[in-house]
C-alpha cells in the first residue's frame, strides 16, 4: 500500500496555506487525485513533483523535532552547575582569570585553554567589571565548546584584584558565564545582571557566604 | 476484472498529458465541424441572397441581417459580448478557460446573419470562440483541471482556424501566439493534434481545396527592396483601421439610438456603400482570390477607393454592433494594400522588374494581419499555407516582422487584446501580472498573535514587547473589537526609553491610525503599489472593521516565488 | 476568516422581504453581509468547475438610485454592517463577474427570469446550477420575512444529507439555536439512519447538539412535513437522487421546496464545513 498524502499534509510540507494548495489542485498545477471525496497524492509522486519544481519539502509535523538549543532553565541551576569556589588568588586580571578557569567544571583540558583565551580577548575590548567589586567575565560569543547547558561559576577571591572596573574598584567576586549558544548566553547575562542590581543581594554576595546559603538566598529572590 | 480496468483508468487519468491528447482530437474535430458549418451556411446565404443585392431594396439587407444577429445574441441568448477573441483570452488567463456553453453556437449564428446578409466582417473570430467554448465544455464534462481545460480551449481555437483555412500550422501558431501566449510542449502537442483533426474534418467535408490556389512567383532582389515599402503602407493602414474601428464604436456608443437598432444603422450604411462598390460586402474572400490571381481588373484609383470603402464598411459593421471578426476584412484590405502599392510602383517606375501584383497582394495581406493582430508568425504561416507555396517566404518574413514591430510602437495593443490591456486584464502565463492575479490577499495574510488594546498603558505594552518577536502591532478598540491603528515599534522608539512616559502614554496615543488598510478581496497588484507608495513593509488586512492579519512583503516574496515556480512548470 | 453572505438586492417590496431574511440570517449567525446592487441584467459567477450566467429580471434594475439607501435603512434596523460589492472584473461590458468565495449566498426562490414563479415553490434552474457548482450553501428566502428560532435538518441518510447535517450543526453552533432532525422513513427502518450517521462519523456529534429527531414513518411525504416547525430554518441537501430519477419523478428537494413556506438552506455537493 503506497503512502498517500492528503491536502493538509502536502500544505504543511510545502509550508503554504491550504487555500493556495486547493487552488493549485484546481488549476492542475499539482497532480493530486480525488479519491473517496478527498484529494490525495502518492508520497513518491509528491516528492518527484517537488523536486522537479525545485520546491523545498519541510519536515513533517508528525515527529516533534528535537530542539537544537536547550531551553533556559534559570539562574539558579546554572549557578549549581557552574559551582562556587572560595579563596582563589591572583594579583592581576590574567592570573585571576587563569585561576578561575582552572576551577570551572564540565570542561575538557583543551577547552580550558580556549575559554581562557576568549575571556581575555573579551576583557581586552572592555572590562567586564560591573562595579561594586563584582565582575562577570564571559566570552564574546559562543566559544565553540561542547557545553549543553549554560553555567555560572562563582569565584571568591582572597584579596581584591585590580580589574579596570567601571567604578575603578578592585574586584573580589567573579562570576564566569559560559554557555553553548549565543542566545542562551545573552539571556543568562541579562538575568544575572538583573539580580546584581539588587543592592542587598549584592552586599550579601560580597560577604562570600557559604555556597548553600547563597543558593538559598537566590532561590528566595526568585 | 472491473477493478483492474478501473485501476488502469486511474493511471490514465493521472497522466494529464495522455488524456489531454486524447481529448484534443475530439475537440479539434468538433470545432472543425463548427467552422465548416459556418463556412457552408455563408456560402448558402451568399448564393441565396446574391440576386437580391441587385434590387434597390437590397440596400436594407445588411441592416436586417445585423439587427437579427443582434437580437439573437442579446435578446435570445443574452450573450452580451463582443466578437469573442478577447473573451477567450480573458477566460484563459483568469478563470482557467471557463466559457459558457451558449458561446459555442451563438457567434456562429449571429455572424452568419451579419456576414451572409452583406455585413463586412470575418467569420474567424466567431469560429474561434465557438471552438474554444466547445473545448471548454468538453473539458468541463470530463471534469478536467484548469490547466488541461486551457489546453483544450486552445485546441478548439486551433481546430477552428485550421478548418476554416484548411491550414493546420496556422491554427497551431494562431492559438499559441494570440490565445495562449505560451509555447510549451504540454500545450503544443495536443493543439497540433487538434489542428490536424480540424483540418481533416474540413477536407473530408469540403474536399482538400486550398483557399487561394497556388501561383508561381519569382522573387528577385527588387521585390525584397520593394517589400519595405509594403511595410510602411501596411503599418499606416493597420493603424488607421484600428483607430477607425475604435472611433466608430465610440460614435455608436455616444448616440442615443437604442442598442438593438444600432446594428441596423451600421448595416444600412454598409448597404448604401454596397450599391456602388459591391466588393465591400461580405467577408471578401472572392476579391482576395481575384487579387492573388492577378485578375482584379479595376484601376489604381478605383482600387484605392475600394480599400477605403472596405475599411469604412468594416468599421461600420463592427463598430455599430454587427457580429464578426476582423480577420477576413484584414486579409482583403491587406491584399488591396499590396495591389495598390504594386500598381503605384509600376506607374512611377515602369521599368522596374517586379514580381506580379498577386505576390504583392500576399505581402500586403501578411502585413495587415501582422499589424492588426500583432501576431507576425500567424501572418507568415497563413499566407504560406493558403497559397501552398514557399516562393514568397523571404519578403513575407520581412513584411510580417517589421509591420508588427512598427504597429507595436504606434499602438501597443492589438485589436484583439486592446480591451483586455485597457482593463489591466492581459495576463500572460509566467508574467508578474499573472502571478499577482493568481495569488489572493487571503492566501498571504499572516495572523498576528498579539492584539493591543487601545487603552493599554505603555508600561503594559513594554512587557508584551519584551516577550514578542514582532515589530508591528495592531490596535483594536477594547469594547467593540474594531481595528483602530498600528503600532510601529521603530517609530515610537523615543518613548520606549523614556521611563517617565511609561505610566502616562496610552497605546491609542502612540498608534498610527492613518495606515492604509487592505481588504481580503483586494487585488494584489493594487496592494503592492500601495505598499510601495506608502513605503511600508507590511499592511494591516481589515475586514468589516475587524483586524484579520498582516500582509507583509516577506510572506509575499516567499509565496510569489513558489507561485512563479509552479506556474512556469519544470 | 469571518463568514460572509452575498445578497443580490432587488429594490422592490419582494426584495425587501428577502433582504430582511438575509439580515436575520446574518444577525443570528454573526455573518458579514455583502450586498450586490445589480448594475446590469446579467452577471457571471465563475466557480471551480463551472460558470453560471444569471439573468435577472427587469425588476432588479428598478430605481437604482434609491437601492443603496433602502438597503442601508434595513441593515440599520438590524445593526448589521453592510459591504456593498462593486464588481472589479468584467467578462464583457455590462457583464460583470461576481466573486464566488462567500460562505453563503442568498437567492430568492427563483433568481432567474421567470419572476412569475417566485414564491410558487419553483426552484429556478439557475439556483440549481449555483447550488450544484458552488462551495457555499444557497440560502433561499421565502416570500415574506419571518424570523426563525430553530434549525431543522432534513435528513435522508444520503451523502448530501450528511453534508446538510454538518451545516445544520454548524449553524446551530454559531447561532446558539436548537437543532432538530427530521426524517421521513420511506422503505428504511430507524436503524438504517443511525447506521448512516455512524458511518459518516456524525453519531457522536449528535448527542449533545441535537435537541430532537422526528422520525416519521406513517402517512405520505407531504403529510409528514407537518411535523416541521413553522418558525424554523430548513437545511436540505441539494442532490439526493440520481439524475434520471429526478427527471422522472422530480427531485425530493423541489417537492419540499414547493410544499414548505420556510426559509431554507440548500447544501450542494461541493459545500464543505468542519463540525
Amino acid at each position: 500500500m503506497p503512502v498517500e498524502l492528503t491536502i493538509k499534509e502536502v500544505a504543511t510540507r510545502l509550508s503554504i496555506p491550504m487555500e493556495t494548495l486547493h487552488r493549485w489542485v484546481r488549476q492542475g498545477k499539482i497532480p493530486m487525485q480525488r479519491i473517496r471525496g478527498e484529494y490525495v497524492i502518492r508520497k513518491e509522486m509528491f516528492e518527484r513533483w517537488a523536486d522537479e519544481h525545485k520546491l523545498n519539502i519541510h519536515a513533517t509535523t508528525g515527529a516533534v523535532q528535537p530542539s537544537e538549543e536547550a531551553a533556559f532553565d534559570g539562574v539558579l541551576p546554572a549557578m549549581q552547575r557552574g559551582g562556587i569556589f572560595y579563596g582563589l588568588t591572583g594579583d592581576s586580571k590574567e592570573a585571576a582569570l587563569q585561576a578561575a578557569v582552572a576551577n570551572i567544571p564540565n570542561l575538557e583540558r583543551i577547552d580550558r585553554k580556549i575559554v581562557f583565551e576568549k575571556l581575555i580577548e573579551r576583557e581586552q575590548l572592555a572590562s567586564t567589571g560591573i562595579g561594586h567589586g563584582i565582575a562577570l567575565p564571559h566570552p564574546r560569543a559562543n566559544p565553540g565548546i561542547g557545553l549543553m547547558l549554560p553555567q555560572i561559576s562563582t569565584c571568591f577571591f582572597a584579596k581584591p584584584i585590580p580589574y579596570d572596573a567601571i567604578d575603578g574598584q578592585p574586584v573580589s567576586v567573579m562570576m564566569v558565564l559560559l554557555s553553548g549558544s549565543t542566545k542562551l548566553h545573552l539571556t543568562l547575562l541579562s538575568k544575572i545582571s538583573f539580580y546584581l542590581r539588587n543592592r542587598p543581594f549584592r552586599d550579601y554576595l560580597l560577604t562570600a557566604p557559604p555556597a548553600q546559603a547563597l543558593l538559598d538566598k537566590l532561590a528566595e529572590m526568585q | 476484472m472491473l477493478k483492474a480496468a478501473r485501476r488502469k483508468w486511474a493511471v490514465f487519468r493521472s497522466d494529464d498529458r495522455l488524456i489531454v491528447i486524447a481529448m484534443a482530437g475530439l475537440v479539434g474535430a468538433c470545432s472543425g465541424l463548427a467552422a465548416v458549418a459556418l463556412n457552408r451556411s455563408l456560402h448558402f446565404m451568399g448564393t441565396a441572397l446574391h440576386t437580391f443585392h441587385h434590387h434597390w431594396w437590397g440596400v436594407v439587407l445588411p441592416a436586417v441581417g445585423a439587427t437579427l444577429s443582434a437580437i439573437f445574441l442579446n435578446v435570445l441568448l443574452k450573450e452580451r459580448a463582443g466578437h469573442g477573441v478577447p473573451e477567450v483570452v480573458y477566460a484563459v488567463s483568469r478563470y482557467g478557460g471557463l466559457l459558457r456553453f451558449r458561446s459555442s453556437y451563438s457567434r456562429l449564428v449571429s455572424s452568419c446573419l451579419t456576414i451572409g446578409s452583406g455585413g463586412s466582417a470575418g467569420p474567424e473570430a466567431p469560429v474561434v470562440i465557438s471552438g474554444a467554448a466547445l473545448g471548454s465544455n468538453i473539458a468541463k464534462f470530463f471534469s478536467l483541471k484548469e490547466r488541461q481545460r486551457i489546453t483544450l480551449v486552445g485546441c478548439g481555437a486551433a481546430g477552428a482556424i485550421a478548418s476554416i483555412f484548411n491550414a493546420p500550422i496556422t491554427g497551431l501558431v494562431f492559438t499559441v501566439e494570440v490565445i495562449l501566449g505560451e509555447w510549451r510542449s504540454f500545450n503544443i502537442i495536443p493543439i497540433a493534434i487538434a489542428a490536424v483533426a480540424g483540418t481533416e474534418v474540413s477536407r473530408l467535408l469540403q474536399g482538400n481545396q486550398i483557399v487561394f490556389p497556388r501561383q508561381h512567383y519569382t522573387i528577385g532582389l527588387p521585390d525584397i527592396a520593394a517589400s519595405f515599402g509594403v511595410v510602411i503602407v501596411a503599418t499606416v493602414v493597420s493603424v488607421v483601421l484600428g483607430r477607425m474601428l475604435k472611433g466608430m464604436h465610440g460614435v455608436a456608443m455616444r448616440t442615443h439610438i437604442p442598442p438593438l437598432v444600432r446594428p441596423a444603422v451600421g448595416g444600412l450604411a454598409v448597404g448604401l456603400l454596397g450599391i456602388y462598390l459591391p466588393f465591400v460586402l461580405g467577408e471578401g474572400y472572392l476579391s482576395v482570390q481575384q487579387m492573388i490571381q492577378g485578375t482584379f481588373s479595376q484601376g489604381l484609383l478605383l482600387a484605392i477607393l475600394v480599400m477605403a470603402a472596405k475599411m469604412l464598411a468594416t468599421a461600420l459593421t463592427l463598430g455599430w454592433g454587427g457580429s464578426g471578426g476582423i480577420f477576413a476584412p484584414s486579409l482583403m484590405i491587406g491584399s488591396l494594400v499590396g495591389l495598390v502599392y504594386h500598381r503605384f510602383l509600376s506607374w512611377i517606375m515602369p521599368t522596374a522588374i517586379l514580381s506580379n501584383e498577386g505576390c504583392f497582394a500576399l505581402l500586403g495581406m501578411a502585413g495587415l494581419l501582422s499589424g492588426m493582430l500583432q501576431a507576425p508568425l500567424t501572418g507568415i504561416f497563413l499566407v504560406v499555407e493558403i497559397t501552398g507555396g514557399y516562393d514568397v517566404i523571404l519578403p513575407l518574413i520581412i513584411v510580417s516582422a517589421l509591420t508588427s514591430t512598427f504597429c507595436y510602437y504606434i499602438e501597443p495593443a492589438s485589436y484583439y487584446l486592446r480591451d483586455l490591456i485597457e482593463r489591466g486584464q492581459f495576463l500572460r502565463p509566467g508574467t508578474d501580472a499573472r502571478v499577482l492575479s493568481d495569488l489572493a490577499v487571503r492566501e498571504l495574510v499572516k495572523e498576528v498573535p498579539t492584539l493591543l488594546r487601545g487603552d493599554m498603558l505603555l508600561r503594559e505594552f513594554l512587557t508584551i514587547l519584551e516577550q514578542s518577536k514582532e515589530h508591528l502591532f495592531p490596535v483594536v478598540d477594547p469594547h467593540s473589537g474594531a481595528y483602530q491603528g498600528m503600532i510601529f515599534v521603530d517609530r515610537i522608539r523615543p518613548f520606549l526609553f523614556d521611563r517617565q512616559m511609561y505610566g502616562v502614554l496610552m497605546i491609542e496615543q502612540l498608534m498610527e491610525s492613518n495606515v492604509p488598510t487592505v481588504a481580503p478581496d483586494d487585488e494584489l497588484s493594487e496592494v503592492l503599489s500601495l505598499m510601495e507608495h506608502e513605503d511600508l513593509e507590511a499592511l494591516p488586512v481589515v475586514e468589516n472593521r475587524r483586524f484579520v492579519g498582516l500582509l507583509s512583503k516577506s510572506t509575499l516574496l516567499d509565496h510569489y516565488r513558489k507561485e512563479l515556480i509552479v506556474q512556469a512548470g519544470n | 476568516m469571518t463568514e460572509r453572505l452575498l445578497h443580490v438586492f432587488q429594490n422592490t417590496p419582494l426584495g425587501r422581504e428577502s433582504l430582511l431574511q438575509s439580515l436575520h440570517f446574518c444577525k443570528t449567525l454573526g455573518v458579514d453581509l455583502h450586498i450586490y446592487v445589480p448594475e446590469s441584467k446579467q452577471f457571471l459567477m465563475y466557480f471551480d468547475h463551472d460558470m453560471v450566467q444569471v439573468d435577472l429580471n427587469r425588476s432588479y434594475l428598478l430605481s437604482p438610485e434609491s437601492a443603496v439607501d433602502h438597503a442601508r435603512q434595513l441593515a440599520d434596523l438590524f445593526d448589521v454592517h453592510v459591504t456593498f460589492l462593486v464588481p472589479k472584473n468584467y467578462t464583457a461590458a455590462q457583464l460583470p463577474d461576481i466573486p464566488t468565495h462567500y460562505t453563503y449566498m442568498c437567492c430568492p426562490q427563483s433568481i432567474s427570469d421567470l419572476s412569475a414563479k417566485i414564491g410558487l415553490g419553483y426552484v429556478g434552474p439557475k439556483v440549481w446550477r449555483i447550488a450544484k457548482s458552488s462551495t457555499f450553501p444557497v440560502f433561499m428566502t421565502g416570500r415574506v420575512y419571518k424570523p426563525w428560532t430553530s434549525i431543522t435538518v432534513c435528513y435522508t441518510g444520503s451523502n448530501n444529507a450528511n453534508k446538510a447535517l454538518r451545516w445544520g450543526l454548524h449553524l446551530g453552533h454559531n447561532s446558539g439555536m436548537p437543532v432538530e432532525l427530521f426524517t421521513f422513513m420511506e422503505r428504511h427502518n430507524a436503524a438504517y439512519f443511525d447506521e448512516q450517521l455512524r458511518q459518516a462519523g456524525l453519531w457522536d456529534e449528535l448527542g449533545d447538539r441535537v435537541s430532537a429527531w422526528h422520525k416519521i414513518d406513517r402517512g405520505s411525504f407531504e403529510e409528514a412535513f407537518y411535523a416541521v416547525g413553522h418558525d424554523t430554518l430548513l437545511v436540505l441537501g441539494a442532490y439526493s437522487h440520481g439524475l434520471i430519477k429526478v427527471l422522472l419523478f422530480g427531485s425530493k428537494t423541489e417537492k419540499i421546496q414547493a410544499w414548505m413556506p420556510n426559509s431554507m438552506l440548500l447544501v450542494g455537493p461541493h459545500c464543505a464545513v468542519e463540525v
